[in-house]
């Protein structure tokens, strides 16, 4: 028997390699189209921008604001559908007895992550064949805004997911949330535009603080949201603890 | 090496009732030594059995396997109903940690699935399900084969290939087979058990439980 690290790495590869061949593995293009939608809602919102001619934001061009706000809110909001759905969706799998409920959030969160740095990587891309100027505020910053996103994705996606499993009505509302947060995270408008007495309470919205410090890693200039790591910090450890200990909780239950 | 350590099993029924299936059960099969698990219907071999392979939790106690322990022979629950036979198969072998190319030659040519490999299980009759399955299990090589019932699926000629393979198998593999059939622990057993009202009773050698299983057979009858 192998060492129970490598096993988990590999159930999470075979999971993650499952999840790439299923996701659009009906049509032709297959995994592309998970990259087109997720450009598809940036492209939207650049348009709509263009077309009503707002200005673009202090420091910054308008796709690097764009894609900072929704590519966070992404890897955010579809690490917890993901996550609700990953039991019910490979319950089959779970007969395997290395295979438990935390690979299948993790492989999950994984793919989420990876498709929503392609897309990005591939605007970058676009955007400097354009001529477009990006410029790196702040390297350490960035790389630590990348990295904090998935794991507060997972760590809220595993509560809400055991939460699911013992009151199902859950799974309705948790979307309605998430509707309310794609409006108060500053994806398509910045921090500063907001009245304060509403940002004083708006603060605590940490995709709010964290689509902000993205922001400022990636301009020069940016009026910056006075943002908290600390805070973030303690809210995603906590979370994924929270979420590990409820899934462990649940999991009896599950079958 | 499976340890069984202090297992219980209990089902919740209506009316706060409890059913108790397993009680308090702590055993070690060792490799090498095959055994039987005999038990009337309804006696718990199938949660005993689910709870060993590991897809199912014991409401209390721990399992300790240091052994590769294989899911029920001709078990098809851990397919994936829209994926492909193919992608089934790359699956298991990645959690596995076994061969692709190698699994993948030996259950082509032994499943006789054809263009069904790359068609979604839920396509699948029942019986080629049980094939794909059992070839797989034994592509991919246990140290632990657990056997509900027979192993031995589909027609005739079917029967006899898997039984061969089956045998060669076994030559460097331990069975732990739980049925209601006496013939089939004499066949493959150097030891047996009979789970009884939650218990497990182990006894010398194989005849005793056999006659032991028998009594209680009778005494039910």
């Amino acid at each position: 028997m192998d060492p129970a690290p490598i096993v988990q790495w590999r159930v999470i590869y075979a999971l993650m390699m499952r999840e790439v061949h299923t996701i659009y593995g009906t049509t032709r293009l297959g995994y592309l189209w998970a990259l087109v939608h997720t450009m598809w809602h940036i492209c939207i919102f650049w348009g709509i921008r263009t077309v009503m001619g707002v200005r673009a934001p202090h420091g910054m061009h308008i796709l690097i604001f764009l894609l900072v706000g929704f590519g966070t809110f992404h890897v955010f909001s579809k690490s917890i559908n993901k996550c609700m759905s990953a039991v019910s969706a490979n319950k089959a799998l779970l007969t395997f007895p290395q295979v438990t409920p935390v690979d299948l959030m993790i492989s999950r969160v994984i793919i989420v992550w990876c498709t929503e740095m392609t897309a990005g990587f591939l605007f970058v891309c676009i955007g400097l064949l354009c001529g477009i100027p990006i410029y790196l505020n702040d390297i350490g910053g960035l790389l630590a805004f990348l990295l904090l996103t998935p794991l507060l994705g997972l760590g809220v996606g595993m509560i809400c997911a055991s939460l699911a499993v013992l009151f199902p009505t859950l799974e309705q509302i948790i979307p309605m949330g998430l509707r309310i947060m794609f409006f108060v995270s500053g994806l398509f408008f910045s921090a500063t535009r907001i009245p304060s007495d509403i940002l004083k309470y708006l603060w605590y919205n940490p995709i709010l603080q964290i689509i902000e410090w993205g922001r400022y890693c990636l301009s020069r200039g940016y009026p910056v949201l006075n943002y908290s790591l600390p805070y973030l910090i303690v809210l995603t450890v906590s979370s994924l603890c929270l979420g590990l200990l409820f899934e462990r909780y649940v999991r009896r239950r599950l079958k | 090496m499976i340890e069984l350590d202090h297992i219980s099993k209990r089902y919740q029924l209506v009316n706060g009732r409890q059913k108790i299936v397993l009680d308090d059960i702590s055993h070690t099969f060792h490799e090498g030594t095959s055994v039987g698990i005999l038990g009337l219907n309804g006696a718990g071999k199938s949660t005993l059995m689910r709870i060993i392979c590991g897809t199912e939790p014991p409401t209390e106690g721990r399992v300790r396997r240091t052994s590769r322990v294989s899911w029920p022979i001709g078990f098809s629950g851990g397919l994936h109903k829209s994926l492909t036979g193919r992608e089934n198969m790359r699956f298991t072998c990645r959690i596995y940690g076994a061969d692709i190319k190698k699994v993948t030659d030996f259950v082509e040519d032994f499943s006789e699935l054809g263009i069904y490999m790359d068609m979604p299980i839920r396509t699948y009759s029942s019986g080629m399900r049980a094939r794909l399955a059992f070839g797989l299990s034994m592509a991919i090589g246990f140290d632990f084969y657990l056997i509900d019932e027979g192993y031995a699926v589909g027609d005739a000629s079917f029967r006899s290939k898997s039984e061969k393979v089956f045998q060669e198998r076994k030559a460097n593999a331990t069975c732990l087979v739980i049925t209601h059939s006496t013939s089939l622990v004499q066949k493959t057993c150097d030891k047996a058990a009979v789970l009884e009202n939650g218990k497990l009773l182990f006894f010398e050698t194989v005849n005793e439980a056999l006659a032991y299983y028998k009594e209680m057979w009778s005494a039910r009858k």
